[in-house]
């Protein structure tokens, strides 16, 4: 018997699979899977979810690296550039659009493009619940500038926004949104230097003050969030959008487009998911914050695998199904087939006038997940306007603590 | 079951019987029934823990660096309340205990049962079933709504709910323990006890405690290893926003080693191991001088056992309480596997509506069946060569003609070994396995030193328990007595089989360290789904239930053989 196990272990590892992790799970997993179905040679795909970090950077064994890894945060990518294959200049590229060449800058460390972004993602959405039919272009009014809509917000009377300040990246995509539609200049010079030197000063501009000013406005009305802060603070993304679109407690969130299955999954078959802009200090200058999911590859054989992907038999495979069911954007211009609600967004993506994620980009003590870097500020900042905790001046301290991390 | 060891280790085995010295065996015999055992301990155990020590002593810094370090203090004291919850835990079963001599027959079987099965199946699980029930919307969760909401947002409810996680996985473990040690006071003692004592409480204070107070430690040392390795529960219950507030120094560990100073991940990693062995010799050194000498306590069988007295219709009420509230959470979890995975999402297990959709959707990606086959052949193997190896090292121990001495250094090494936390040897056997081909056996390797301590210590107690004709004869008539020990002790050879199948399939964290992304172990792949709780409660519940039904089973199929077993392994 045991030499049997023996064998069947032994076995098991011979044509050892190309292992690839990813930062999804639950249905999203699901679909990547369905994506990898397509490539011969079945492969393992896991989850690692928000511990990527711990996965790349500093396994305890090198068994325990995957050969490929998709990288939401590009931050990660720099610290962890030297154990990653160079991808070969002729990779098949699809048929980007105007801001190309900005993204693929982005996986570009000292000279090599190190990685293919596989999906993107539109995170300067406000998602709105109406009624079916749907009333489009009846519905609530795209907030033109950020005084109409703390003015709107505080008529309002009831709660009105629901904020799954439960993941801290949902509180670092409101700051770099509000930030980003303040002064675009500032939420520049705090992205990273391209050699890698962390961020250079600016965490104490004015800029990076009136926008913890709007957010302490906002989220500290009372009675903005259902339940309060509170329970906001332990509110997941996923539940967020379960308040607004099937529990009905609120009217607004402020979610990527990613957010679409999740609605239209989970959400009342009555109501409808109206995505608008997300809101600029002045009117005509709403931002477009984009993030995404960048393959790269550990070994040879993972290459073959995010090869795979950027040619066109991945293509094919996304095109077909994850972009069909929505919350998947290519940067590929020809690729069609989003969702109808989508469709504007989509183009906005792949358009110039974009800015990458901040907190996905940033190093040393401000990057990191949960409980680590700007998500924990930005967590503590949220307490402290909500009421949770106490603070005297909460937009210092969280200015404060930024910049001491930025240090 | 993984933090079993010093359940054995420090039931000191004090025999008035002649040594066997006069054997066929050489002196030396003892130590080649050791080998295979102690090559892999030391292999697999000691020598990267040494090197673990060497590599954080070679930065003087390191220690400095982690005390100092500001982020330090709040696991470790998150690691003190675990140890209230132990404390909370044992208290618990020895109360469950006592309550339980007063009780017969099937109510009795059913109480045992009912604590015993969430102490077998993996944190991950207890973690998301606990999760469910404190789900804070009072659409979903079973303790939200109405006026108690508010209460259960309060900051302290996380902490509810760790403890209760803990407290409903370990308490059984610290019943079954307390209720052999209760089983094993002498009767006269109870009875003199009852003529002079009147009243209950001050029977109870004033012989039950002090003859029970050898089976608290070893209960409370089972129970507190536990919880200083807490890991699964925090990861999985948690949501992230408050992650930092209940951090505990293993997940500290695994967490920051990105930003840790060279030789300080190593400098934790003895902490980690320190803390639990010191507890553990203290506590092996205390036991020594508080038994009573060995010929009051010899062959008084069950007699300290109550059962005779009627039945108190009080204390059979409690027991099916009991039994009631331990059984919930296993309710809600069947009940949310049941419901559609939408349902359980918007909803949890607060609606009608039942079916297969959520065990469907688990099983669709064919992620989770991958998985099985790799666990079920770990854990099998790892059952095996635990057995292969610690059978003959309990041998060695007790009937090969062993220095006492020696043996008993050996106890006590092995009793400090099986203390050892997976972090703080991770790092030093990763480096190996790189090199070794063959993942799965070299996994199966780890899992095995990890159980053998333990496995090792409960043998040799339930090998000294032979009855002695049985080793004579063949030793008096200069065969090995071997077999026939081994024969006598089949049940503690079976518990130990099983002990080291069940740690091996839900052990989380030496998959997760050593072996990631081959994503083939079962709590691993359970865990990858858990990212978005809320929404994967359905499919969450319905993997929990397939991966806790394997280790039930098998428990509660070998019922008889492990209750036997472990009375062997505790018996003197």
């Amino acid at each position: 018997m045991l030499a049997g196990s023996v064998a069947a272990g032994a076995a098991g590892c011979a044509g050892a699979p190309v292992r690839i992790a990813v930062p999804w799970s639950g249905w999203e997993l699901a679909r990547f899977r369905d994506v990898m179905r397509g490539y011969a040679g079945d492969p393992v795909v896991f989850s690692a979810g928000d511990s990527i970090d711990a996965l790349l950077k500093n396994p305890v064994a090198r068994s325990a690296r995957p050969d490929v890894a998709f990288v939401p945060r590009l931050g990660l990518l720099g610290e962890a550039a030297s154990g990653l294959r160079s991808m070969p200049a002729a990779i098949p590229g699809p048929s980007h659009a105007p801001g190309a060449g900005a993204w693929t800058g982005l996986l570009t460390h000292d000279g090599a493009v190190k990685g293919v972004w596989f999906k993107a993602a539109h995170k300067s959405l406000l998602w709105h619940r109406g009624r079916n039919p749907p009333p489009y272009g009846a519905g609530p009014a795209e907030p033109a500038s950020w005084a109409a809509w703390l003015e709107y917000c505080g008529r309002a009377g009831r709660p009105l926004l629901s904020i799954g300040a439960a993941d801290g990246w949902v509180l670092t995509d409101w700051f770099e949104n509000v930030l980003l539609g303040i002064d675009p200049d500032t939420y520049r010079a705090l992205l990273p230097a391209p050699g890698g030197r962390g961020p250079g000063p600016g965490w104490d501009a004015p800029a990076v003050t009136q926008a913890l000013r709007y957010l302490r406005d906002l989220w500290g009305m009372d009675g903005i969030f259902p339940g309060g802060g509170r329970r906001a603070l332990l509110t997941s993304f996923h539940d967020s959008i379960l308040d607004v679109f099937y529990y009905g407690h609120a009217e607004v969130v402020a979610a990527a487009d990613f957010a679409y299955p999740v609605i239209s999954r989970y959400g009342a078959t009555a109501t409808v998911a109206m995505p608008c802009r997300f809101p600029a200090e002045h009117p005509g200058t709403a931002p477009v914050l984009v993030a995404g999911d960048a393959a790269v590859a550990l070994s040879d054989a993972g290459r073959g695998v995010v090869e795979w992907l950027a040619g066109d038999g991945g293509r094919a495979a996304v095109r077909d199904g994850w972009v069909r069911e929505g919350g998947f954007i290519s940067l590929d211009s020809q690729v069609t087939g989003y969702p109808a609600a989508l469709r504007p967004f989509a183009a906005q993506v792949i358009g110039e006038n974009v800015e990458f994620d901040l907190s996905d980009q940033l190093t040393g003590r401000l990057s990191g997940g949960n409980g680590r870097g700007l998500w924990r500020v930005l967590t503590r900042f949220f307490s402290d306007v909500t009421g949770v905790t106490s603070s005297r001046d909460p937009v210092a301290a969280a200015q404060t603590a930024m910049t001491e991390a930025a240090r | 079951m993984r933090d079993e060891p010093l359940l054995f280790a420090v039931t000191p085995r004090m025999d008035p019987r002649a040594p066997a010295t006069w054997s066929s065996h050489g002196r030396w015999a003892g130590w080649g029934y050791l080998l295979p055992a102690v090559a892999v301990m030391t292999a697999v155990l000691v020598a990267p823990l040494a090197m673990t020590v060497i590599e954080s002593l070679r930065f003087p810094d390191a220690y400095r660096t982690l005390v100092t370090a500001a982020d330090f203090w709040l696991p470790l004291r998150n690691n003190l309340i675990w140890m209230g919850f132990a404390l909370v835990a044992c208290a618990l079963g020895l109360g469950l205990a006592l309550l339980a001599r007063d009780v017969g027959g099937r109510l009795r079987r059913v109480l045992t049962a009912a604590l015993t099965v969430p102490a077998v199946v993996t944190p991950l699980a207890a973690g998301i079933t606990l999760r469910l029930i404190f789900d804070f919307r009072p659409e979903r969760g079973l303790t939200g709504g109405g006026a108690r909401e508010g209460y259960l947002l309060g900051p302290g409810w996380i902490w509810l709910l760790l403890g209760m996680a803990f407290v409903w996985q370990w308490t059984g473990v610290a019943f079954l323990v307390f209720r052999e040690g209760l089983g094993r006071i002498r009767g006269d003692l109870l009875r003199v006890a009852r003529v002079f004592a009147p009243g209950r409480w001050s029977r109870a204070r004033l012989v039950l405690i002090p003859a029970l107070f050898p089976t608290a430690a070893v209960a409370g040392l089972i129970v507190l290893i536990a919880a200083t390795r807490a890991f699964e529960i925090v990861l999985v219950a948690v949501p992230g926003s408050i992650q930092d507030q209940v951090d505990v120094l293993g997940l500290y560990w695994w967490r920051q080693s990105d930003v840790f100073a060279p030789g300080e991940r190593e400098a934790l990693g003895v902490l980690l191991f320190l803390i639990p062995a010191t507890a553990a010799l203290l506590l092996l050194w205390r036991l020594r001088r508080d038994l009573p000498p060995p010929g009051e306590t010899g062959g008084t069988g069950r007699t300290g056992e109550t059962g005779a007295r009627g039945p108190g219709r009080v204390a059979r009420a409690a027991s099916a309480l009991v039994a009631a509230v331990w059984l919930t959470p296993i309710a809600v979890l069947l009940l949310t596997s049941l419901r559609d995975p939408v349902g359980a999402a918007r909803s949890g297990v607060r609606a009608a509506g039942h079916g297969f959709a959520s065990y469907a959707e688990a099983l669709r990606d064919g992620s989770f069946l991958d998985a099985l086959t790799p666990t079920a052949t770990r854990s099998l193997l790892v059952a095996v060569l635990v057995v292969l190896l610690a059978v003959p090292a309990a041998y060695g121990l007790t009937y090969a003609g062993m220095r006492r001495r020696a043996g008993a250094l050996v106890v006590a090494l092995a009793a400090a070994l099986a203390t050892i936390p997976p972090q703080a040897v991770a790092v030093p056997l990763g480096r190996v396995t790189d090199r070794l081909v063959g993942g799965p056996v070299t996994l199966s390797l780890v899992h095995t030193a990890l159980v053998l301590p333990l496995a090792v210590l409960l043998l040799r107690n339930a090998f000294l328990s032979v009855p002695r004709p049985v080793v004579d004869r063949p030793l008096a008539q200069g065969h090995s007595a071997f077999r026939w020990v081994v024969e006598a002790r089949l049940p503690a050879v079976v518990t130990v089989a099983v002990l080291a199948a069940v740690f091996t399939w839900n052990d989380l964290i030496v998959s997760l360290l050593l072996n990631w992304p081959a994503a083939d172990q079962v709590p691993l792949v359970i865990w990858q789904q858990a990212r978005e709780f809320a929404t994967s409660a359905g499919p969450l519940a319905a993997e929990s239930v397939m991966a806790g039904a394997v280790p039930v089973v098998l428990v509660l199929a070998t019922g008889r053989w492990l209750t036997q077993g472990l009375t062997q392994g505790v018996a003197r």
